[in-house]
């Protein structure tokens, strides 16, 4: 088949690392609220691109992260973690947030048709992984300790954005939102691998390790989750177009370092849902 | 279900504009899909093989084609008028929906066996009684029922009086009536 890839910017025959099997992997929900109708409608035509595959004959694994930890309320590492906030909004634990907007997920999956995918990983089941994949990252000279935290150093790549449709303008987003800059970051646009500096002392999910007490950055998770279940070559990767950067921006970074590249040659993002007044969100 | 039909009368890499008009429209366009295929008849003719891969090959055409989702719910449309049997017809159908997953088949089998039933129950002038289990109340309440069905309005008000001395409350329901004590 041909599909539209976001890396080339053209449509391209769909081609697989190993023929007649496709290693696919979906950017799961955030779980500290339900999924609105836009974050559905992605998981709509990913479900249809899958069948189509499986239709068309493929043998397909396809893999989906749940984000219940480091998913900040600014994409760009700053604010407060989303979780956090939908555990305080309701007086509850972040992980009964996680277990209830799970469950809420896949209820609402189970009535638009959309098959549950091979293997579901929450991001808090896999950290072990992620504390490897950035040690790797550390020792291959592509991240950072600073401050406490461990960032990724974009300017090791020859080519970071990948998408190649933002420019320094998109990174000011953070400013537009009055969030003040991370003095910590040798490149504006280098990114969180591993916080244990945050600024919310009460971070409810913690975990050991060599950096401090601490927990994973957003994008490591996906990376990580990956690279578990997917393996070294990954044939399809999907999500919403706002995810295209920085957060698939960051993945490649992470995983074409770890892994060496190219790790995944096809990228299929959906477009916004909108209302009569804007885009949904 | 009227959502994922919604999402996919559009292309993926187009941003949708979501309005509860369009939506109550994707709902009726679905219904009405849904009454079509339960329209067919499974028992109508041999599937022609030789048809459903002609199908098919139009369908990966379209979503072979980075997922042109609009056309493929067009070739549903062109397989429900396609110059054959219901059979293959519903053939065809089926092998789509493996893609769609708009339970097009379930949900005309549902639709056909509410008809079904309610065509016998019209049929039989079937008429049913819910009550609190009292036969001699139940009597009474197939009397007024009759006399109603036989337009002898005056007989029909005078058993709803006199049950009503009785403390009991009917109230009608399509193809039956049900009362209780109040």
């Amino acid at each position: 088949m041909y599909l539209y890839n976001s890396a080339t910017r053209k449509k391209d025959e769909f081609q697989t690392h190993t023929p007649g099997h496709v290693e696919m992997y979906t950017c799961g929900p955030t779980v500290y609220h339900f999924a609105h109708i836009g974050n559905l409608r992605s998981y709509i035509m990913e479900d249809v691109l899958e069948k189509y595959l499986r239709w068309e004959g493929y043998d397909v694994n396809r893999v989906m992260n749940i984000t219940d930890v480091g998913h900040l309320a600014s994409d760009a590492d700053t604010g407060e973690d989303k979780m956090l906030k939908g555990a305080k909004r309701e007086h509850k634990t972040v992980m009964e947030i996680a277990k209830f907007y799970t469950d809420a997920f896949f209820e609402d999956c189970r009535k638009l048709n959309i098959k549950t995918p091979d293997v579901v990983q929450p991001a808090t089941g896999l950290i072990d992984e992620f504390i490897h994949m950035v040690e790797t990252l550390v020792d291959k000279g592509y991240a950072y300790v600073a401050g406490g935290n461990v960032y990724f150093d974009t300017s090791k790549l020859d080519h970071y954005y990948v998408f190649n449709d933002h420019d320094e303008e998109d990174l000011a987003v953070g400013v537009r939102e009055g969030v003040e800059e991370d003095a910590n970051k040798r490149n504006k646009n280098d990114f969180v691998l591993w916080f244990t500096k945050s600024k919310f002392e009460d971070q409810a999910l913690k975990w050991d390790s060599p950096w401090g007490v601490g927990y994973p950055g957003w994008h490591i998770e996906c990376s990580g989750i990956s690279a578990k279940y997917n393996g070294e070559y990954l044939d399809l990767h999907c999500g919403g177009v706002d995810n295209a950067f920085p957060h698939h921006t960051n993945e490649i970074a992470q995983s074409d370092a770890y892994f060496g590249p190219p790790w995944c040659k096809q990228w299929f993002h959906v477009a916004h849902l909108h209302t009569a007044s804007g885009k949904m969100s | 279900m009227a959502y994922r039909f919604f999402c996919l009368q559009s292309h993926y890499r187009k941003g949708l504009v979501f309005t509860w008009e369009n939506l109550d429209n994707a709902a009726k366009a679905y219904e009405k899909l849904v009454k079509k295929v339960a329209a067919l008849n499974p028992e109508d003719g041999e599937v022609d093989a030789a048809v459903v891969e002609e199908y098919r090959a139009k369908f990966k055409a379209q979503v072979g084609n980075d997922l042109n989702t609009s056309m493929a719910v067009t070739c549903l449309y062109d397989a429900l008028k396609a110059k054959t049997n219901d059979a293959t017809r519903l053939a065809i159908l089926k092998d789509f929906d493996q893609v769609l997953s708009l339970s097009l088949l379930e949900k005309a089998a549902q639709l056909r066996k509410a008809q079904q039933a309610q065509a016998q129950q019209a049929a039989s002038g079937e008429f049913t009684i819910q009550g609190e289990g009292d036969p001699a109340i139940d009597e009474q309440v197939m009397a007024r029922a009759q006399a109603k069905k036989a337009k002898n309005f005056a007989e029909a008000d005078r058993i709803r009086d006199e049950l009503k001395a009785q403390g009991i409350e009917v109230t009608d329901m399509p193809n039956g009536a049900s009362w209780r004590r109040i």
